[in-house]
């Protein structure tokens, strides 16, 4: 199984003399069917990394700044175990909390419980979960009870991809879903890609239309308005049947209820309010207005056909740049591609078929008001009535939770809550955490109800930390992640790492942005030396995947699920992170699994023991080892949904309670942070509101900044190496600025300029790269920038983005706790 | 009084609230919600409240399983086998947040 994304395709490595010397797609894999990403296809360079650890390093200096040399000191596995457990102990001894962590291996996400499981932290220092989904998450748990989504390759004829790259450059399972998009354009699929850059998908899609950044949410809701209001075509029977759209919503924002507390609907037929489950009810209106008792009650569709009124074409052209006309054609032709009313029967089971489907990501999500786009993009779903139907808008459950597992199988959390409504799965990863002043967290979970942890806001608290009435932390603990690089506003980050006594990092790499400042680094393994099991956000495929190592390890490395089991054993922990395991990885499922207290289990025999107690005594590693994978393509059943015995909610009303209930719990507290909290944001509809990155008085600041992803450097060891560095190096597309042509001759700059791009918190540089493929207000940055790490091997040319940003509480979307990933710049020319 | 005894383990996050990780103990009555209430905790209450809230939800974070099924919500009064394996899950959240 491959590793250098989060996804695990299946290869196969071909192996010389005890080398390996190439790596092919496994034919036989469902999943990603005999095709292999450009990472996938350089994995050996990380393996073979020059610059690999191989021997465990102990800091010397004790200056820590971009500049100052480690001056690295090799010592022993023992020693160097001894050390980190020396200092952990301590720290757990006096206050576990005092530990941040940062875990970044998804294949090996069992390491991701230890802290919380084992150690007793609840923190972190890390953006890994906001700077990935941020507002998508949530939203996707909330209104789907999924993780992921995904377009529906299989049937789709029509698809919108905003701010997105599924199935050319980024997103879920790359190498499959390329093939998966290309059958299906092969098949007459049409494809819309809204984007400020030209990227991989807009270049071999149907149509670009570029954007400006941060305002796809107002371009969204324009497409609903001509649905609604000039077509009037969308899917009113799916609104009626399957949501909550035509419940009664009163003067107060909450659903109007009857003496039993169910939620009345109105039967435009019989001219009543009926409780939503009433058997009798004829037709239920989804317009108008009705009085019940006296109060004022509307069906909730109605507030979104209000509430769309300020999204024309001509108002929203002037908000995007999009043509008020283009807009009005988009409209017609993805609402026309969803037949809504026609009907498909797929193995004796009838859906309704909906081939066509808006799909989005970090481009379009990742922005102050992070939750209402989110929620906007989902809502054109639900109008066209195509959520988990064939042809339309497919959940994709992170498949990680042992619980989700049905038969051989992860399912989306489908299950009725209030008043038959989807029960919201907003926690994949955690419950969810109470109101508390002061916080536990350095990352403030307590006061985002709805949301992620918000990881941007960790620096900012750790270096304020009395403002929070939190203590100064003591120690980092990074396994296989690189928080300095991947963290937003880098000097903030460095400031808070000036006040951490000690920094640990189990890494594969010396010189990453992370290990730079780290006190001791543990050698870990790499992916050809390392057993795993494996799944993650398969789109449509389920089972899991085996890797195995196929070349002999350096002598003084360890894998590191060992290393954080050896750890614990040192700190007095190991019967909390064996039971961590059990828990985690579904041993209960048969409790001779279960693993004992007091034995330090090798990696290996733990994977045989999450086989065994996933699959059955017959279907251990052994049985991994020979068929390498249990991959199968997910049935009809298991992909589309029927929606019996829930409906989704089209109308949050639970959104609207959290936040009253937060504004509440904060105004006791009366902290001056608090009482400026953005309460609004807590919307029971979708609605777009500009970014403070359009409304600030920065006159001189006149662009945007943006960062793109690419398939050859989606994660920063990528970045490294040499391979990815050559090719990349030599696409200006990759290793410059993109600056639109007309923009740069008015400004004096030309093609190849060194520039200088300052927002109001940093100045990084970089190479202009002129080109008409860009929205005329935007600077396109690749995300692959590490100008900092000693390397010979670097993409030197790309600043580093994150260096423009300075995330604060005013930048972080209060309700998803995403945050702005864009910037307001001024850019000229360095002579 | 109708009596099972079953072996009873307690992975993930449990030291908050649990006084064993593995043990046989025989207990009064025949459900899983029997087994639960005959537990007392390191902190003196029972395991049933420590894992169900008010509502008869599971708190999150806590899940059940008997010889390797999960037992929903609406399953704890269902009978469990004489000498079944139950296991108490308590999972926490992961540092990455999502």
């Amino acid at each position: 199984m491959c590793r250098m994304c989060l996804h695990g395709c299946g290869i196969l490595v071909h192996v010389v003399n005890g080398v390996a010397v190439k790596i092919d797609p496994d034919p036989d894999n469902v999943d990603n069917l005999g095709k292999l990403c450009p990472r996938g296809n350089v994995g050996l360079g990380r393996h073979y990394d020059k610059s690999r650890i191989t021997r465990p390093l102990v800091r010397t200096n004790p200056e820590k700044h971009w500049d100052a040399d480690p001056k690295w000191k090799e010592t022993t596995l023992d020693h160097a175990l001894e050390i980190v457990a020396d200092e952990l102990k301590r720290i757990h001894a006096r206050d576990p909390r005092k530990l941040l962590c940062s875990f970044g291996d998804f294949q090996r996400y069992w390491t991701w419980a230890w802290p919380s499981g084992a150690f007793g932290t609840f923190n972190f220092f890390s953006t890994l979960g906001t700077s990935c989904g941020g507002g998508y998450h949530p939203i996707n748990g909330a209104f789907q009870g999924t993780f992921a989504t995904i377009p529906d390759y299989n049937y789709c004829n029509y698809l919108i991809q905003i701010g997105s790259g599924d199935g050319f450059e980024a997103h879920l399972h790359l190498s499959g879903t390329a093939k998966r998009t290309a059958d299906a354009r092969m098949r007459g699929m049409k494809l819309v890609s809204v984007d400020p850059r030209l990227g991989a998908a807009a270049a071999k899609a149907d149509e670009w239309i570029p954007i400006r950044v941060g305002t796809d949410g107002a371009f969204v809701q324009s497409l609903m308005y001509v649905m609604v209001h000039e077509l009037n075509q969308y899917d009113k029977e799916f609104l009626k049947k399957h949501t909550n759209a035509p419940y009664l919503v009163g003067p107060d924002g909450y659903f109007v209820k009857d003496n039993g507390g169910k939620a009345l609907i109105w039967d435009s037929v019989d001219r009543a309010a009926k409780t939503w489950d009433d058997a009798g009810v004829k037709d239920c209106a989804l317009l108008g207005s009705y009085k019940i008792g006296g109060v004022e009650c509307t069906p909730a569709f109605a507030l979104l056909e209000k509430k769309l009124l300020k999204y024309t074409p001509e108002d929203v052209s002037k908000i995007t740049t999009i043509p008020a006309q283009t807009i009005r054609r988009v409209a017609k032709e993805l609402v026309e591609a969803a037949q809504i009313g026609a009907k498909i029967t797929i193995d004796g089971q009838e859906y309704n078929l909906r081939p066509a489907a808006i799909q989005w990501y970090r481009g379009s999500h990742a922005h102050n008001h992070s939750f209402l786009d989110n929620f906007t993009y989902k809502m054109i779903n639900c109008l066209l009535g195509n959520i988990d139907m064939p042809g339309g808008h497919l959940g994709v459950p992170l498949g990680w939770n042992p619980a989700d597992w049905k038969g051989d199988c992860t399912v989306n959390h489908l299950e009725p809550g209030d008043n038959g409504v989807l029960k919201p799965w907003l926690y994949e990863l955690r419950p969810p955490v109470p109101f508390k002043y002061p916080p536990d967290r350095y990352q403030l979970t307590e006061y985002f109800p709805i949301g992620l942890d918000p990881g941007e806001l960790i620096p900012e608290v750790v270096a304020n930390h009395e403002k929070y009435d939190l203590e100064k932390p003591e120690a980092i603990f990074s396994f296989f992640s690189n928080p300095v690089w991947n963290m937003p506003g880098t000097d903030k980050v460095l400031k808070a790492l000036q006040m951490i006594d000690f920094i640990v990092s189990i890494d594969v790499q010396a010189v990453s942005e992370t290990t730079m400042f780290s006190d001791v680094v543990l050698p870990d393994r790499t992916f050809l030396e390392s057993w795993c099991l494996y799944n993650c956000e398969a789109p449509f495929v389920t089972g899991h995947t085996l890797r195995q190592p196929i070349v002999e390890p350096p002598p003084e490395t360890m894998d590191g699920t060992d290393i954080i089991t050896e750890l614990s054993d040192r700190i007095g922990i190991l019967d909390k992170w064996n039971s961590t395991v059990s828990g985690f990885l579904g041993l209960w499922k048969n409790p001779k699994y279960l693993l004992d207290p007091k034995t330090k289990y090798p990696a290996e025999q733990i994977m045989d023991r999450f086989a065994k107690a996933a699959y059955g005594e017959e279907h251990g590693l052994e049985w991994f080892k020979k068929h390498g994978t249990s991959m199968r393509l997910k049935t009809p059943g298991e992909l589309y949904h029927t929606y019996k015995g829930y409906r989704l909610p089209f109308y949050m009303d639970f959104v609207k309670a959290a936040g009253d209930e937060l504004r509440n719990n904060m105004m006791k507290v009366g902290k001056d942070w608090m009482l400026q909290w953005r309460f609004d944001e807590y919307q029971p509809l979708p609605e777009w509101r500009p970014s403070f990155i359009h409304t600030e008085d920065l006159e001189e600041y006149d662009l945007i900044a943006s960062y793109f992803k690419t398939a050859q450097t989606t994660f920063e060891d990528l970045a490294n190496i040499p391979w990815v560095v050559e090719v990349a190096g030599n696409r200006p597309e990759i290793s410059s600025v993109w600056m639109n042509t007309e923009t740069a001759r008015k400004k004096g700059i030309k093609n190849g300029d060194r520039i200088k791009i300052t927002s109001k918190y940093a100045s990084v540089e970089g190479v202009a790269w002129l080109t008409e493929g860009v929205h005329p207000e935007v600077l396109m940055v690749s995300q692959a920038g590490r100008p900092h790490i000693q390397s010979k091997y670097k993409l030197s040319s790309i600043p580093m983005f994150n260096e423009l940003l300075s995330p604060d509480l005013k930048q972080v979307d209060p309700v998803s706790s995403s945050y702005e990933t864009a910037a307001r710049v001024k850019v000229e020319a360095v002579h | 009084m109708e009596t099972r005894k079953v072996t009873i383990h307690c992975v993930g996050a449990t030291d908050s609230c649990l006084p064993f990780r593995s043990t046989e103990t025989q207990f009064e009555g025949n459900t899983a919600e029997d087994l639960l209430k005959s537990i007392t905790t390191t902190s003196g209450s029972t395991l049933y409240k420590e894992m169900v809230d008010e509502s008869g939800s599971y708190r999150y974070g806590f899940a059940l399983a008997v010889n390797g099924e999960l037992v929903r919500r609406d399953q704890l009064r269902n009978p469990i086998p004489n000498l079944s394996q139950v296991v108490v899950i308590h999972l926490l959240q992961v540092p990455a947040g999502g």
